[in-house]
């Protein structure tokens, strides 16, 4: 009995809680670029322009990543040269085609 | 993040500033406002937010604060007291016109669709993805007012051999060598629906959408739509900007961006807003109602069609007749539901040019995705 009265007390808390929260804000990439060797040096050079999110969103191979970042290089990104192969091996290893990040599709409210 | 000294020395003020990142981002864009409810965030800075499928099915025009969000830069700061529109290039009299010249001018209401070109570049099936993965909601209709493009161009006093207008804006790219954002549109097109908007459904353009002013051009995808304009530029030739000659391009699988067609005009599309994908429903039919739009001709949908069995046969819609051109109209169908379990319905829609296709073909840049839209809800009986 106190048991099934303190699981009630539980729930209409729950439920006041619920009521009080404002509407979840959908966020469906994450706030922080993948683990892995070479994030430093991509959150450097991507994130002046680009949130990590929208980084998270793509998935490109060996060639395109390296069309990218040919771009952004000529564009003034901070990436020294010395820098390069390792952020296009970080981006391929954790954004590329089967990468493991969160896929292209998200949700669509 | 410490520098040595030779390190400071080498990248100058500008380097110790990008060296700094990403916390001298964050406070960049610090003055981004918060998520509002209605919005998917796609991108956190600049603000890349789509609207909820939900949140367009609410009313005939999207409110402000649930109106998606492109840019491709940070939001600029404007001062509207210290901001000029300026009117140049092939005119006999260049114009400079602040805020309060500009809303002294006849005002015209334009009600229209905004849709992103790469709204729906997600559900694309493509092997090497760019750019912002938008689902359905990159796209919105609001009743914009501001200033007529033809009587700002009659004041200007356009030269012969004046064919394009080009926008430009006060926003510009965080790294200094990336190329500006500019769009020019043909002199025709803006005389006949361009407008420079000061006012958002009755309320001063949100500097997220662009204010104080942007342009509107009716039927063409949002990248002609220039946001912070400041200058209209009046030329003999289209533009040769980055995002024009390269970026904004229908690009087959190794093909050129030079030599390929231009995104221009929103294709034919159509969107459920009701039932919502997943739904639960009960009862022997489903109402069913959504939006359908198109940038081609006359900007109007001559039919809305559904189907409950995967394309096989297709049921005619209600639609909206007396709705804007260029702006979504409301269509609605009642589809027999004869058995429980998973029922998908498809919406597609025709304009004078034909139907939008069950799966529009991917190009390059996930553009123009016009793919019949599919829910799939469950009967309960």
């Amino acid at each position: 009995m106190r048991r099934a009265s303190l699981i009630g007390i539980a729930v209409a808390m729950a439920l006041a809680a619920g009521a009080d929260k404002p509407p979840a804000r959908i966020k469906p990439y994450p706030a922080r670029l993948p683990d892995g060797a070479g994030r430093a040096i991509a959150e450097r050079a991507c994130q002046v322009c680009h949130s990590p999110q929208l980084i998270a969103q793509q998935h490109k191979d060996q060639a395109a990543w390296e069309k990218t970042i040919a771009t952004m290089e000529k564009w003034g990104a901070p990436l020294t040269p010395a820098q390069h192969d390792s952020l296009r091996a970080y981006l391929v290893r954790t954004l590329g085609p089967s990468g493991a990040a969160p896929g292209p599709r998200g949700p669509h409210g | 993040m410490r520098l040595t000294r030779r390190q400071v020395l080498k990248t100058g003020a500008l380097g110790v500033a990008i060296a700094a990142v990403p916390a001298w981002a964050r406070a960049a864009f610090a003055k981004a406002t918060a998520l509002p409810p209605d919005l998917i965030e796609r991108n956190a800075w600049p603000e890349h937010w789509e609207s909820t499928v939900a949140a367009l099915g609410r009313s005939k025009n999207t409110a402000n604060e649930a109106f998606f969000v492109r840019s491709h830069f940070p939001v600029p700061s404007v001062d509207p007291a210290a901001w000029r529109l300026e009117v140049k290039g092939l005119v006999d009299n260049p114009l400079t016109l602040d805020l309060a010249a500009l809303r002294a001018l006849p005002q015209r209401s334009v009600r229209a669709t905004l849709e992103c070109a790469g709204n729906g570049r997600g559900l694309y099936d493509l092997a090497n993805t760019s750019g912002t993965q938008w689902g359905l909601g990159a796209m919105g209709t609001a009743e914009w007012r501001g200033v007529a493009l033809a009587a700002l161009l009659e004041r200007a006093g356009v030269q012969a051999g004046a064919k394009h207008v080009w926008f430009e804006g006060a926003d510009h790219a965080t790294l200094p060598q990336a190329p500006p954002f500019l769009r020019s549109i043909p002199l025709d097109l803006a005389r006949e629906r361009g407008t420079i908007a000061l006012d958002m459904n009755g309320k001063p353009l949100p500097a997220l959408h662009g204010g104080p002013a942007r342009a509107l051009v009716p039927g063409w995808y949002g990248m002609a739509w220039a946001k912070w304009v400041t200058r209209i530029r009046v030329e003999a030739q289209p533009s040769d900007n980055h995002f024009m000659v390269r970026g904004y391009r229908y690009v087959a699988p190794g093909g050129d961006p030079l030599t390929s067609p231009p995104v221009e005009a929103m294709r034919v599309k159509s969107l459920i807003t009701s039932p919502l994908d997943g739904a639960q429903v009960t009862g022997k039919a489903i109402d069913v109602k959504g939006w359908a739009w198109t940038g081609f001709g006359s900007g109007r949908v001559v039919s809305v069609e559904i189907s409950s069995d995967g394309g096989a046969t297709w049921q005619n819609c209600g639609l909206e007749v007396d709705t804007a051109p260029f702006a979504w109209c409301a269509f609605t169908a009642r589809v027999p539901v004869t058995r429980t379990g998973p029922l998908t319905l498809i919406a597609r829609a025709s304009d004078p040019h034909g139907a939008q296709p069950l799966a529009a073909q991917a190009n390059t840049g996930g553009y123009g995705n016009n793919s019949a839209h599919r829910v799939t809800v469950h009967a309960t009986g």
